[in-house]
């Protein structure tokens, strides 16, 4: 029925397509989303060796799959799983990147759910942070000296919160871009974190019993990817994506209108701060060409170049280093 | 107990796989449904409980027609067994796969569980309660498959190929296990021998059309007939 | 519903001689859709180009323009997204409502953002539409390794890519079974509780990883057996022709075209 297909388009509502953010916005989230992939494919290639091919591509098409399974919920509404936590908590948080940015590219390739320039911050929202949220802050929850635990109610709640948080990670992170890009966050935030905080139930749930599944079924598939110790470095990490999320949060903890208003506001400074380094070409003019066509078109034009070479050689640095083989 | 009319059906990609269908079974019947590979037999089981939904016709079980807003209840009167059992076992234990349609229908869980020893007991089954269906063997997965729908009890029973990949002792005590159930059945197979043992009546599609409905024996028993219709 | 596959929802690539070099038509494609973000609002005529030259590529690829806008419709619940544009940009107000009891102006730059959004975002889906149907996904990736992405992350994506349709199928196939005994009896509640069925489902999601796993398992040993050492088969693909560079110039500068026209 329409009404179903239009409500399971709103739940994919964290695929942004192409058009809707603001060309400087998408191309500054290339940037953490390429740092991230890279280090990722490095750790996998370190990690799991001439395993990772077949290994990380099955999973992707998992995901792929695992995310048609969904479960009536109420009204033509139904609940599914994106899996970005899932895939961390059960391969690991490197691997579990890489498993979620080829679903995310494939979809935006061969089904056009999500744009390719906003591409970068897709797979952000729904590939690295959910990954970093499974894989930094429930695996070294459930692993007590480098095996995981069998209490079963501890793993449920650790997954289950896990799942949400990586759905609101997502979709806080979703209505940032898009408050960036100008749309209003005083609409934006509440719809986006209110439906999703919602759908983020659904993914607790079926991450809860599907890891919990896993455990009692397979504890040898965990135990095969179980952490070694938690870093101070990994520790660090938490508390900083916990700290964006609290601060992502806010508005839902503070309903009255001034609160968002002051969130807005609050926000309107992110975005001219960000804003700040495509200023440094003054109105996206030249100074010395004046006002003129050409001064703008070359004003875009370097801004661009700029913003390209950057994401170049990140890559190039990522990647110029030899493969650690064991 | 079950009406079709005029029933047709293409699969999305244009084959035409049902071209009129028109039959009625009274309740208690059991029909058994021939015709060669590609005939439509499957295609038609599959309408029975809506899975797949007809281009054209109607099909009416017990008084209600297999509409959309209907499924639920449908369901409940029709015990579907798919051809292939990796398309009918979904769960991560045998226990679970049978206990699923009891639990879902609202039974208690401790009902459901009886259900489910019931139906493990009558397909042979006992004790691979906690094994994953996708480690047992095939014949083993056709009867925990035949037993998730028993385990739900509905009046009418449309198997699609249950005898086959069985050993002859599971096909004889399959073909003891369908005598005794008191449901309406409508079972494809190309076993004549299970034909011949339990079902009185026997359809045969071809080419997606019904080319004879009539009593088993007067079938059997005119071989060119057979022959023409390829069950021999 | 489960009986038609998703797999008819990507394009089948078009019959025939494939004419063009599947690298020309994805990093044409890419710069096409990189070009669009960059028009700034209310750049109609610059607008208007793009979906010309779009759709003149898509009517010589005869790739079926009606095809083409029926399945690019997916974008358009987002547009309700765009909508929100429309009061938030300051300008000349146009209408006025009030939403439990708070105002909103719909203003004309707004309306000229959202209108621009949603244009950007339908031509951008029919870029890459346009793009699947023409270029073979081997070829596609073969594109994306020119523009030096990892390799390995290259191998990863044609293996997700080989096992996506039958993954998917195996999880359309436990969606029927779950559905075909999913029933209700007259005076009873069926489904049980939300728990319930997520919790089937987790477990069907946890299933299918099993099944995913030990199927990956099986690839590798079968991988391992012909040789597989886990360096990238590198055949060098096929220097571009002469038509190659003339449509990559062209097409690079119909994309700077558009922009200089955008800005002036
Ligand atoms: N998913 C599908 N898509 C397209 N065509 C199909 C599909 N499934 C079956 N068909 C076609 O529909 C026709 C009827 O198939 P059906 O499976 O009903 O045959 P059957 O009588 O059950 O055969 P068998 O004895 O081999 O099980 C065949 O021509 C078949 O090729
Ligand atoms: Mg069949």
């Amino acid at each position: 029925m329409w009404w179903q297909w239009i409500a399971e388009r709103i739940t994919l509502g964290l695929h942004i397509p192409d058009g809707f953010l603001h060309a400087p916005v998408a191309l500054l989230w290339w940037l953490p989303t390429v740092i991230a992939v890279g280090v990722a494919t490095r750790a996998v290639r370190q990690s799991l060796d001439d395993r990772a091919v077949p290994l990380m591509g099955v999973m992707a098409a998992f995901i792929f799959a695992a995310q048609m399974l969904n479960f009536p919920i109420a009204g033509g509404t139904s609940g599914h799983v994106l899996g970005g936590a899932f895939a961390a908590i059960v391969l690991g948080p490197w691997a579990g990147m890489i498993v979620m940015t080829c679903v995310i590219a494939l979809q935006a390739i061969l089904f056009q759910d999500g744009g390719i320039v906003a591409m970068g911050a897709n797979i952000f929202n729904m590939g690295i942070a959910t990954a970093a949220i499974g894989g930094w802050i429930a695996r070294p929850l459930l692993t007590r000296n480098g095996s995981f635990t069998t209490n079963r109610l501890w793993i449920a709640t650790v997954t289950a919160g896990a799942g949400w948080l990586s759905v609101m990670a997502a979709a806080a992170l979703t209505s940032a871009q898009l408050v960036l890009s100008d749309l209003p966050a005083a609409i934006v935030f509440p719809a986006m974190l209110g439906v999703h905080a919602v759908i983020g139930i659904g993914e607790g749930l079926i991450t809860a019993a599907a890891v919990l599944f896993l455990v009692t079924t397979r504890p040898d598939l965990l135990q095969a990817n179980a952490p070694a110790g938690t870093s101070s470095a990994r520790v660090a990490v938490i508390g900083l994506i916990i700290a964006a999320v609290t601060a992502a949060f806010a508005p839902l903890a503070s309903p009255d209108p001034d609160g968002l208003e002051r969130i807005a506001e609050d926000v309107g400074f992110i975005e001219r701060a960000t804003d700040a380094p495509y200023h440094m070409l003054p109105d996206y003019t030249i100074p010395w060409l004046g006002e003129t066509p050409l001064s703008t078109i070359l004003a875009g034009l370097i801004g661009v170049a700029v913003m390209i070479g950057l994401i170049w050689v990140i890559a190039a640095l990522l990647r110029s280093r030899p493969p650690a083989r064991s | 107990m079950l009406t079709i009319t005029n029933l047709t059906y293409r699969y999305p990609d244009g084959t035409p796989a049902l071209r009129g269908i028109d039959l009625a079974i009274a309740a208690g019947e059991k029909v058994a449904l021939l015709g060669v590979n590609g005939a439509g037999k499957s295609t038609l089981l599959l309408h029975l409980n809506g899975t797949l939904r007809p281009a054209s016709g109607a099909i009416v079980v017990d008084g209600l027609p297999v509409t959309p807003q209907n499924l639920r209840q449908i369901r409940a009167r029709v015990g579907l067994v798919f051809q292939d059992p990796d398309d009918q076992l979904f769960s991560p234990t045998v226990f679970d796969d049978v206990a699923f349609g009891p639990l879902y229908m609202g039974l208690a869980p401790a009902e459901a569980a009886q259900r489910v020893q019931q139906a493990l007991q009558a397909v042979g089954m006992m004790g691979y309660e906690r094994r994953a269906p996708h480690r047992l063997s095939l014949g083993q997965r056709k009867r925990v498959a035949l037993a998730t729908v028993l385990a739900m009890q509905p009046s009418l029973l449309a198997l699609d190929e249950p005898s086959a990949g069985l050993d002859p002792r599971a096909r004889r005590a399959l073909s003891e296990l369908l005598r005794a159930l008191p449901q309406t059945m409508l079972v494809s197979t190309h076993d004549l021998a299970l034909v011949a043992d339990v079902f009185p009546r026997a359809i045969v599609l071809a080419e997606g059309r019904v080319v004879a409905d009539e009593a088993t024996a007067s079938l059997l028993a005119h071989h060119s007939r057979l022959l023409q219709y390829g069950l021999i | 519903m489960a009986d038609e596959s998703l797999a008819d929802r990507a394009l089948a690539p078009a019959s025939g001689i494939a004419v063009y070099d599947g690298r020309v038509t994805t990093w044409l494609a890419l710069g096409y859709i990189f070009t669009l973000a960059w028009l700034p609002a209310g750049a109609w005529d610059a607008l208007i180009m793009a979906a010309l030259i779009l759709w003149f590529v898509i009517g010589c690829g005869r790739i079926g323009l009606r095809l083409i806008w029926r399945r690019s419709l997916v974008a358009w619940p987002f547009a309700l997204a765009a909508l929100t544009l429309a009061i938030a940009r300051p300008g000349e107000p146009i209408a006025q409502f009030t939403i439990g009891g708070q105002a909103f102006t719909v203003t004309d730059a707004g309306i000229v953002a959202t209108a621009t959004v949603m244009i950007k975002s339908w031509l951008s889906v029919q870029a890459v539409m346009a793009l699947i149907a023409t270029t073979h996904f081997s070829e596609l990736l073969t594109a994306l390794a020119a523009l030096r992405l990892p390799p390995l992350l290259v191998m990863i994506l044609g293996m997700a890519y080989r096992y996506l349709f039958i993954l998917q199928d195996e999880a359309l196939r436990m969606l029927r079974a779950r559905d075909s005994r999913s029933a209700a009896l007259p005076n009873r509640r069926a489904g049980r509780n939300l728990r319930w069925r997520a919790t089937i489902t987790g477990r069907m999601v946890g299933t299918l990883f099993v099944r995913a796993y030990e199927r990956s398992e099986r690839i590798y040993a079968a991988m391992l057996a012909r040789g597989y050492d886990g360096q990238p088969l590198t055949t060098p693909p096929p220097s571009l022709r002469r038509i190659d560079y003339v449509l990559l110039i062209g097409g690079s500068a119909a994309c700077i075209g558009l922009i200089i026209v955008a800005y002036t």
